[in-house]
């Protein structure tokens, strides 16, 4: 049998890093109760627009999916209906920020960056909970609520990036 | 917090109650409606084209006054008025009553207006 | 749904929300049931919702009793009854359907045999007798008058307590036309002795009622024969009221641009022509589901007959022009929705 051996990169190593940081933060996290089932602080989203602020988008993709991921086969959750809400909020999320950082101008800070996130990840949620589970219009009254709680939240992380985006820069 | 940010922020913040107000409020628009007088229907009309009902309640008649798929109590024998203050009622699931007059005014849309489909 | 424990929280959450969020009656129940080889829907107004769980179970139950008992063709009760009829003899009939046929036998007899249950045969051509749909091509005119010529009826069968025998052998009992009817009637005696008092048995578009809907009485909405979205009329049903329509609408195939539905007039074996829809509104449900079809068959120059035979006093007849007959007593209780092309009332007063 001939050996062989992945060549990794800086790069790799850090989103390595990155990843395997975020993913500690949301399994904690998930042992935290919560007022709504399914309703996190999110704060391994810190971790992503860190990663994003610090080193483009490409990398922030990266450590997100593989988060979601990765923690939802650490949990038990993966393919679950859960795993699905997570994923398709992280993917609206992604894109979200994308489009965010190829504007053109001075752009977004963190600030920004995390609000559109959540705003992103909840309503991609909401958008699959009603495809797949809830197929009842009254699920959009909800939809405010949710949105308002992102809101809160996307901006409580974004403080959080800016504060550890200080401490590293 | 960057230019961009702050803008951000602020549309959100006025984007957000708007969000309330669409999704909480049904914007079904009303058919029928139906008229309780002591708890009881006693008449089920079309709120289509324009016409007066008149119903008779413990203190007198309140006229109710449709127009085209709106309704609204036009006289009534109360001392207050509250209800004819109350102006037009036109949306599925709105409910009103004149309290002194025993009169009540429940309005349904073609969504709710049948229990079962004979075909 | 798989049992992640988070989702069963996150649905009540979202119910109830929903729920606050569209003031409905807190005493109204609904719920849908595949059974009867039909949707079955049954709403109650009801507090206690322990009492309307014990309902829906029995109601479930006793469907599928009689969907397996009165079925025509499969090995069951009624089965094997077609069987024993088919010889000739002599024979004790299964309790379970003793009571359908002989209510359908005092329903044939006045409906003209206009509702004629014997002819399972001749169904059968027509792949009418299973719950699936048929394909076509329609069967041959020479099979068609084969099986006319032996003129199976309902009066060919005699009764005697449990003992039955048929004259013709060509009997063949398909309870089709009358079956969903008599097992209302079944389901509402039920429903009564469990002391439920306001409720409505829809199967299939065909309904029973019981009771009011809280303060009003229930309502119901009549579909229009060939708009499939919209309401012809509305009416308000009675306590113990039924509501039962046939239509060329409900089954049917089209073979070569023709059209052949599932109502077959015992005396031509073709489909029968010249109605859209009969609705028919009685107490007794197996009268009004047997009375809908016979009407349907005797079509709008002949219905006045059949349905003062019946003991009818709320006829809808749509013929096919579009055009509606109906008794001045049907007339005073429907709500249109849009004024009618055109109405012809009959003397019925």
């Amino acid at each position: 049998m001939t050996a062989f051996s992945i060549q990794t990169t800086a790069e790799d190593h850090r989103i390595a890093w990155f990843t395997a940081l975020a993913i500690t933060i949301h399994i904690i996290e998930s042992a935290l109760p919560s007022p709504l089932p399914g309703l996190k602080p999110g704060l391994a989203n810190v971790v992503t627009i860190t990663v994003l602020i610090l080193y483009g988008w490409k990398a922030a993709a990266w450590v997100s999916i593989l988060r979601v991921i990765a923690g939802s086969l650490i949990l038990g959750t993966f393919l679950s209906p859960t795993f699905l809400l997570s994923f398709s909020g992280a993917l609206c999320a992604i894109l979200a920020l994308f489009i965010a950082d190829a504007l053109p101008g001075k752009g977004f800070g963190p600030m920004g960056f995390s609000l559109l996130a959540a705003l992103a990840h909840m309503t991609g949620q909401v958008s699959m909970a009603y495809i797949a589970f809830v197929p009842h219009p009254g699920i959009w009254q909800l939809f405010p609520v949710l949105i308002g709680f992102a809101v809160l939240l996307g901006a409580s992380n974004g403080l959080i990036s800016l504060f550890v985006l200080k401490r590293l820069t | 917090m960057t230019k961009a940010d702050r803008i951000l922020y602020l549309i959100t913040a006025l984007l957000l109650p708007m969000m309330f107000y669409f999704s909480w409020t049904g914007d079904k628009e009303a058919d029928y409606a139906d008229v309780y007088v002591d708890n009881k229907v006693v008449r089920h009309v079309s709120l289509s084209g324009q016409q007066e009902i008149d119903v008779a309640g413990a203190l007198g008649h309140s006229v109710l006054q449709i127009d085209h798929g709106r309704i609204r109590f036009n006289t009534s024998p109360c001392k207050a008025k509250v209800c004819i203050h109350r102006g037009w009622l036109q949306r599925g699931g709105e409910f009103h009553a004149c309290l002194p007059n025993r009169v009540s005014i429940a309005l349904r849309s073609n969504a709710n207006e049948y229990d079962s489909i004979n075909f | 749904m798989t049992s992640v424990p988070m989702m069963k929280p996150l649905m009540l959450f979202l119910g109830l929300l929903v729920l606050t969020a569209c003031q409905p009656a807190p005493k109204e129940h609904h719920q849908t049931l595949l059974s009867f080889g039909t949707l079955v829907e049954i709403t109650f107004w009801e507090d206690d919702k322990a009492k309307v769980d014990t309902a829906l179970a029995n109601i479930e139950r006793d469907l599928k009793y009689m969907h397996e008992a009165w079925h025509a063709w499969q090995p069951g009760p009624l089965g094997r009854t077609n069987m024993l009829l088919e010889t000739t003899e002599e024979f004790s009939a299964n309790p379970s359907v003793i009571g359908l046929i002989q209510k359908s036998q005092a329903l044939a007899i006045r409906s003209g045999h206009l509702f004629n249950p014997a002819v399972g045969q001749l169904i059968k051509l027509w792949g009418y007798h299973s719950d699936d749909a048929p394909q076509g091509p329609p069967p041959a005119q020479s099979r068609i008058k084969q099986l006319l010529q032996q003129n199976p009826r309902m009066d060919d069968i005699s009764i005697k307590g449990v003992r039955m025998q048929s004259r013709n052998a060509a009997v063949k009992l398909d309870m089709g036309a009358v079956a969903k009817g008599y097992a209302l009637d079944q389901l509402m005696a039920m429903l009564q002795g469990m002391g439920i008092e306001n409720a409505i048995i829809n199967a299939g578009g065909d309904l029973k009622a019981m009771g009011r809907h809280g303060d009003r009485p229930w309502r119901v909405g009549i579909r229009h024969p060939r708009d499939k979205s919209g309401i012809l009329a509305g009416i308000e049903v009675k306590d113990g009221e039924s509501v039962f329509t046939s239509g060329d609408y409900e089954r049917f195939y089209e073979y070569k641009g023709r059209r052949y539905h599932h109502i077959i007039d015992p005396r031509s074996g073709y489909p029968a022509e010249g109605t859209q829809s009969v609705t028919v509104i009685h107490t007794d449900a197996a009268t009004a589901d047997a009375a809908a079809t016979a009407l349907f068959i005797a079509g709008p120059s002949n219905w006045q007959e059949i349905a003062a035979a019946m003991g009818i006093k709320y006829v809808m007849l749509v013929d096919a022009q579009g055009e509606l007959h109906l008794t001045p007593a049907m007339q005073s209780r429907l709500q249109f929705k849009e004024a009618p092309k055109q109405i012809h009332l009959s003397e019925q007063s």
